[in-house]
Parts: C-alpha cells; sequence; structure tokens
C-alpha cells in the first residue's frame, strides 16, 4: 500500500508542475480571441451587461381544445427581467416550482421564448433561426444538475468533453486530445481518466466531467442548474471552489439555480429572488441579505437553519403550501402566505419598482401609490367581492332553474 | 504478472470463493431469524434505565459480489428518553444503515446484522433479579417476535414521502392499517376517529378531506405530513426519522421540523434525526453522533460537537459548508479527496488519506474511543490520553499555518 501511495503523490506532483504551463497556454488563447470579439459585435464592447432579460416570459399549454390551441396555461415565467455584468454571477433562488429551472433553460434557448427579449453580448437571441442560433451554443452552457443521469455511459470521458470540441471546430483536429486533456487537468481531472467510463467515478467527478464538459467550448455565460445539490458537504466545497476558481481565472458569468441559501450567499454577486414564476426582489447579494423587503424574501431566509446550536433564528413562518400555478391567485402571487396582506394585495398585481438603487422589488408595501391611497384600496376590493357575490348568485339561481334562468335576467 | 497492478480486478477463482462464502453467511443469518428461540435468549439487560436504545458494537455487513461491505463497522451509542439525537455523516457512510438495523429492515438476505447488541428498553418485560432492567436485543430478535414491535414501538419516517407511501390506496386506508395491526379488535369506526385525529395533530387544516385522497393529490410538505401521522399512530417511544426534510423546500422544513419537535415535547418519544445537513441537526438535535465510513468518530451533545469539536473530519465537515450569517469571500475550506472503498478496509484510521493532521501511528490500528468528557467522546490518536502534548504542538502548528 506505501507504494501505491507514494505512486499517487508523484503523480499529482506531476500534475501540478503540468498545470501552470497549460494554464499561460489558455491565456493565450483568450488574448488572441478578443480583439476578434471588438471587431465582429460593436456592441459587445460598449455594454458592460453580458446578459440582460427584458420582460421574459414563457408559457407550457396544459390543455387544448381540437384544433390545437391552448385553453389552459401555465405561466412559468412571467415578466422576468435583469441583466448580469461580465464576470459576475447571478443566483436564482426560489421553492421548487418556481420557475427557475425553466428560466435557465429559457436564457440556453431549449425553451422558445414566448415574449420578451434575451439580450446576450448585445443582440437579441430570441428571434434567431436554428442555424443562426449555432454560433451562439458555444458562448452559453449548462451545467446539469445530477450528475448521475447527465453523462452518457456509453462514452468515455474523452469522449464526452471532446464531442462539443470536435463538432464545433474549436481546435485543430491534431491538438483535439491534448486540448481535452488540459480543460480535464484544469477542472481537477486526472489526464489517465480520458479512456475511463462515467460509472466508474463518484459524485464529485462526474460533476467535474460535466463542468469540464462546458468549458470545453470556451463559454462566456455558464448556467448552472443546481450544481451542488447532489452532491456531500464535503464534495460541494471542492466543486464550488473550483467554480469560483474558473471564474477568475477565465473571466466566466454563471447564472446559478439553486435552493441552497448558504451556497448562493457565498458565491454570487447578484440575487434573484422568484415566486411563482413571478420575481419578487432583485438586489446585490450583501444588500438583500442585510436588507430584505419583501416579505417572501424575509421568511425564505430566516428559514435556513444555522449550524451553531445557541443561535436561534427569529423566524417568520410561512403557513401552507406554494399555490398550484395552473390557477395561481390573483394580484400578488404571495398574498396567500403573507403575513402583511392588505386589501390591495387581493386584486392589483404589484409593480416592480426600483427603491433603492440596484435593488427591485415587486411588493404593495414600497409602493408609494398604493401605500398612500389605502382606504380607497379597500373600498375597490369590497367593490369587487360585492360583484363577485352578485355573480355567484346569479349563477346559484341558474343552477336551480336551469330554463328559465335567462328570462328571469 | 498484472495481478497486483489493479487492486479492483477480481480473478474467476476469487469471485466464485466469494459468491460461495456469501451463499453460506447468508442462508446462515436467515436461517437463525426463522427459528423460534425462548424470550431469554434475545433478552438483555439495559446499562442505563434511561436510555430508550443502546448500540453496543453494531455491525451490519452486505455481501456483495466483490466482497463483503462492513457497512456499520462496530457503532455504539445510547438514545436516551425523551431526547432527540442527531446521527450526521456524509452518503455512505452508514447512518442509514444504522436505521434499518433497529427496524430490522436491512435488505435481505444480501444485507446481515452480523455483531453487537441492539438493546431496547420495553416497559412490558420489567425487571430482572438484580433490579435490572430488561431489555429486547433486536439484533438477535426473530422477525415474527420483531412484527410486535416495529411500527408501534419503533416508526420511521422515511426520506421520499413520494416512494414511502403507496399510490393506489388512500391515504385513510393507509393510517388505519397501523391501528387494526397494532389494536387488535378495534372497530373501522374508531380506527378512522383515531386516523383523523392524528392527521389534524399534524396540522392538517381539512383532516376529512385528506383522509379520502390518494397521495399523488397532495404536495410534498403535506405527504411528510401523512407520513408523520401515521409514525405517530401507534404511540412509538421512538422516531427514526432518516432524513425527512431532504426533499423539501426550506421554507416546508421549516415548518415540518418545528412540527417534529413539537410533537416529540407532547409525546414524550425519542426521535434519531438522521440528516446530513449540519443546519437542522444544530436546530433540533440535544446530541450529536458523527459518522465516518461505518464508523462513530465523535459524539457529544450539541455544543460539544459544535463549540468544541475535535475529530479533524468534524472540523473540516463545519468548515466546508458556507455560512448564511457570515461574509467572508475567502475560498472555502475543503477536505481533499474522496470516503475510501467500503471493501476490506485495513485496520488504520479510515480518514487518513483526507487528515491534514495525519501521523505514523494513524498508519497502523484503528483508533480507540478516547473520552473527553462524561458526554463528549472521540476515536483520534490527536487526543488520546498520553499522547495530549503532541496533539496541542501540532495544533497550534496548524492554527499558525491558517493564520498566515
Amino acid at each position: 500500500m506505501p507504494k501505491q501511495k507514494k505512486q499517487e503523490q508523484q503523480q499529482e506532483e506531476k500534475l501540478n508542475e503540468a498545470s501552470p504551463v497549460e494554464e499561460i497556454q489558455t491565456a493565450e488563447i483568450v488574448n488572441e480571441e478578443v480583439p476578434a470579439e471588438v471587431v465582429n459585435e460593436e456592441n459587445a464592447a460598449e455594454s458592460e451587461y453580458i446578459l440582460e432579460v427584458e420582460n421574459l416570459n414563457k408559457i407550457f399549454p396544459i390543455t387544448k381544445n381540437i384544433f390545437g390551441k391552448p385553453t389552459s396555461v401555465l405561466k412559468a415565467v412571467n415578466n422576468v427581467s435583469f441583466k448580469v455584468k461580465r464576470g459576475t454571477t447571478i443566483g436564482v433562488v426560489g421553492e421548487s416550482g418556481c420557475g427557475k429551472t425553466t428560466l435557465g433553460r429559457t436564457i440556453l434557448r431549449l425553451y422558445d421564448a414566448d415574449g420578451g427579449k434575451i439580450i446576450f453580448n448585445g443582440n437579441d437571441i430570441t428571434k434567431l433561426k436554428r442555424k443562426e442560433m449555432r454560433k451562439y451554443r458555444t458562448d452559453i452552457q449548462l451545467i446539469f444538475q445530477d450528475p448521475y443521469s447527465s453523462l452518457p455511459p456509453r462514452m468515455t470521458v474523452g469522449g464526452i468533453i471532446g464531442e462539443a470540441v470536435k463538432v464545433h471546430k474549436i481546435v485543430p483536429k491534431a491538438e483535439h486530445s491534448e486540448y481535452v486533456r488540459s480543460i480535464m487537468d484544469k477542472c481537477g481531472l486526472r489526464p489517465q481518466f480520458y479512456d475511463r467510463y462515467p460509472h466508474e467515478f463518484s459524485g464529485g467527478q462526474r460533476q467535474r466531467i460535466c463542468i469540464a464538459r462546458a468549458l470545453a467550448v470556451k463559454p462566456k455565460l455558464i448556467v448552472c442548474d443546481e450544481p451542488v445539490s447532489a452532491l456531500d458537504v464535503s464534495i460541494q466545497a471542492q466543486i464550488i471552489n473550483l467554480l469560483k476558481e474558473l471564474q477568475e481565472t477565465m473571466g466566466l458569468t454563471y447564472v446559478f439555480i439553486s435552493h441552497d441559501l448558504s451556497v448562493v450567499k457565498y458565491i454570487t454577486d447578484q440575487i434573484l429572488v422568484m415566486y411563482l414564476g413571478n420575481v419578487m426582489e432583485l438586489a446585490e447579494t450583501d444588500e438583500i441579505f442585510d436588507n430584505p423587503l419583501h416579505p417572501y424574501t424575509q421568511a425564505l431566509f430566516s428559514a435556513v437553519p444555522v449550524p451553531d446550536p445557541d443561535v436561534k433564528m427569529k423566524r417568520v413562518m410561512l403557513e401552507g403550501d406554494i399555490p398550484s400555478p395552473v390557477n395561481p391567485p390573483k394580484g400578488c402571487k404571495f398574498h396567500t402566505r403573507c403575513s402583511k396582506c392588505m386589501s390591495a394585495c387581493k386584486f392589483k398585481e404589484p409593480k416592480y419598482l426600483e427603491v433603492k438603487p440596484n435593488h427591485f422589488v415587486a411588493c404593495h408595501l414600497y409602493d408609494e401609490e398604493v401605500m398612500n391611497n389605502l382606504e380607497e384600496c379597500d373600498r375597490e376590493w369590497e367593490r369587487i367581492l360585492k360583484e363577485e357575490e352578485e355573480k355567484r348568485a346569479i349563477e346559484n339561481e341558474k343552477r336551480k332553474f336551469p330554463f328559465f334562468g335567462k328570462k328571469k335576467n | 504478472m498484472a495481478k497486483k497492478k489493479d487492486t479492483n480486478y477480481i480473478s474467476i477463482k476469487e469471485s466464485r470463493a466469494i459468491l460461495k462464502n456469501n451463499m453460506r453467511q447468508m442462508r446462515y443469518y436467515e436461517k437463525r431469524k426463522r427459528r423460534k428461540l425462548p424470550e431469554s435468549e434475545y433478552t438483555s439487560v439495559m446499562r442505563d434505565e434511561n436510555n430508550i436504545i443502546e448500540l453496543d458494537g453494531l455491525e451490519t455487513c452486505f455481501f456483495t459480489d466483490n466482497g463483503t461491505v462492513m457497512s456499520v463497522n462496530g457503532v455504539s451509542f445510547d438514545i436516551p428518553k425523551n431526547k432527540i439525537v442527531g446521527v450526521v455523516g456524509e452518503s455512505g457512510c452508514g447512518k442509514s444503515v444504522t436505521s434499518f438495523s433497529i427496524m430490522q429492515l436491512v435488505q435481505a438476505p444480501q444485507g446481515q446484522v452480523t455483531g453487537g447488541q441492539i438493546r431496547f428498553n420495553a416497559d412490558e418485560l420489567g425487571y430482572d433479579e438484580e433490579g435490572r432492567k430488561r431489555a429486547y436485543d433486536i439484533a438477535k430478535m426473530p422477525t415474527e417476535e420483531m412484527y410486535k414491535i416495529r411500527g408501534k414501538d419503533i416508526t420511521m419516517i422515511f426520506q421520499e414521502p413520494m416512494t414511502s407511501l403507496n399510490p393506489v390506496f388512500t391515504i385513510g386506508f393507509q393510517l388505519d392499517e397501523v391501528s387494526f395491526l397494532h389494536t387488535p379488535g378495534i372497530s373501522k369506526e374508531d380506527a378512522k376517529k383515531k386516523s383523523l385525529e392524528m392527521l389534524d395533530k399534524v396540522g392538517i387544516s381539512i383532516p376529512e378531506r385528506v383522509y379520502k385522497s390518494y397521495p399523488h393529490e397532495l404536495s410534498g410538505g403535506m405527504r411528510q405530513r401523512v407520513m408523520i401521522a401515521m409514525a405517530l399512530a401507534g404511540n412509538p417511544k421512538l422516531i427514526i426519522a432518516d432524513e425527512p426534510t431532504t426533499a423539501l423546500d426550506v421554507t416546508i422544513q421549516a415548518q415540518i421540523l418545528e412540527l417534529l419537535k413539537e410533537l416529540q415535547k407532547e409525546q414524550g418519544c425519542s426521535i434519531m434525526l438522521i440528516t446530513h445537513d449540519l443546519g437542522v441537526i444544530a436546530e433540533m438535535a440535544d446530541e450529536v453522533v458523527v459518522m465516518y465510513a461505518g464508523r462513530v468518530i465523535e459524539k457529544g451533545t450539541a455544543q460539544d460537537i459544535f463549540h468544541r469539536p475535535l475529530h479533524p473530519y468534524t472540523i473540516g465537515l463545519q468548515k466546508s459548508k458556507p455560512l448564511i450569517t457570515s461574509s467572508s469571500q475567502e475560498p472555502l475550506y475543503s477536505i481533499p479527496g474522496q470516503v475510501p472503498n467500503p471493501i476490506n478496509l485495513p485496520d488504520r484510521c479510515y480518514f487518513w488519506n483526507r487528515c491534514p493532521q495525519c501521523g505514523p501511528k494513524c498508519m497502523n490500528r484503528y483508533p480507540s474511543e478516547t473520552k473527553i468528557s462524561d458526554t463528549h467522546y472521540v476515536s483520534c490518536y490527536l487526543h488520546e490520553e498520553g499522547g495530549e502534548s503532541k496533539c496541542q504542538s501540532k495544533k497550534s502548528k496548524s492554527s499558525s499555518k491558517k493564520k498566515n
């Protein structure tokens, strides 16, 4: 056994020696690319934002009539807007079923958006055709949640990582295997793993393969869809550190989707809180944790257990479950579980306002128009209630006298 | 010539030998379970009357085609009455198998409890001649006798509420079943009344509607509530909660944990909470057991483990979790390497290849348990008696390194 250990150590040393050389190589490659970009896309140099999402909508039809028109729909993403600066990370947070993953997939154009714009590097990519889109596929990549089901079991690691490199002709054929090995090394995989199959690896190693696959095509933006939630705590830290390191060395931008708030806090610069497809709050990470404004954000953050037996958090407990997204509540989507619910919340959809610089909230509590006219809102709510009651009464009568109902009205 | 190059390689001859051995072992243990034993064979004496369960050197093996896996390798800890004991560890460290061993639910015939004692403090057994409390030894109990305890005195809440509820029966049917099994002669109306009462107790607002509905009609949080109701229906003394909130959202998790805590106080039962989330443990548990590769490496009260962790693994585990309350941007501490392959583990500290303070002593023998205080135990050579001066000097070195 000690012999083996020695061998391992030697290998590791070799790796450590090898890595700086390759880093320099990649740095050169990046340097070469930059001027080419500037010539091609003038917009890109001007805007500091790599990704701008404006009023993005995504609708899934649930039932259709005979003509194929949807009769009831699920609004998975509803009027979402945000901007991401180059080299930063935006976190998307929310409970399950709130549309985080759909948002990520729509940005990748795995789903076609039903409205709104996705501006990547200054170009709107929502209306591009498939062939035109191919150019951008290498720029935006995805890391999936489950490393066990997202790797093809019949391909070798080298094949998995190198496939897209071949298709998009990232490097000349002669350098192909060398390039793949260099990418593997960067992600903490030994080059000897090139010919092995995914089932031979543990969860953490598999996630490294997924990351290497995404990195191999030299992307600018990576959508990480819960990359660490399937891993153990000690492996989680390794992957998070790797992601951070890669961001610093390669200038990547991440859209980090997760439900683990402590991880999100550690890795992101900006946080987007979603609930039932709508944005509740968007702000910089430190700002949103120090000063959460929306009642939902407050409840979400206070629900995270702290690993210290003496710290007892002041809990804002939420009652009940998330309502079904098929028929969400009217007005503010959160009003059914909100502790500060007012009459205005029940019929009026809150505006998405910039309360402080770079701090956006969709809540009536911070909307001066609504807060100044609370009494009016109460009156209107009563009026709506009355109308509904009248409607119900008429319907009930119709049910009693199905044949004479029309005459009476 | 290449025989010793790859340790994972098994020749046909070896594989046949393994299969033969496995068949023999499995047949032996299966037969033992089916035998009808006199009560004296599977009863034992409790060390402390105030414990509900005492695990003593428990060993659970899985006879696989690649060799015998010691999933649980000499685990000993107590669960006191009216307390919540948390078991933490990475996946594959044997925390779930420990709980399955207590329930006698280990995947048979491959998985067998091969040694040690699980002493369950049952009221009906009374005291022996010397005034000690008698107890069932679950490790030796025949399956027939186990039916009387399982689901009544010891119940379990499983990880995934979707897969552990039967999709073809209504919630009501499945809840009533518990009453029919454990209170013989109960009428249908009484069983229904009790089930509704249980559903009401776990905070379901319209019990009648849930009683009639099928599992797929409920949300994840509701299903977990139903599971808890089912676990409570037999008035258990011990509830084993195997990762009860892993599949749930943060806000729902907070609700479920709060509910478990309230019910524990109300019913006066003990809970064995198995999870990998240190935050949940800190919130809920009175005592904590840290497991690694099938062994207990550290145990103590929650204060001991979180404020004065001693084993390098416990320290690493706590450091590698980003905190929501801190705002540092330094790289996270990560434990290098992976959990060792559980087949044929050699006799040395299993954490040696990932440990920052590994010494030559760690390679020779597995460290025995060292008592630090009345409640705090560690298995590590750094804290063994006599080796303290050495460990202090090492500690100071490592701390100075960290500062730099």
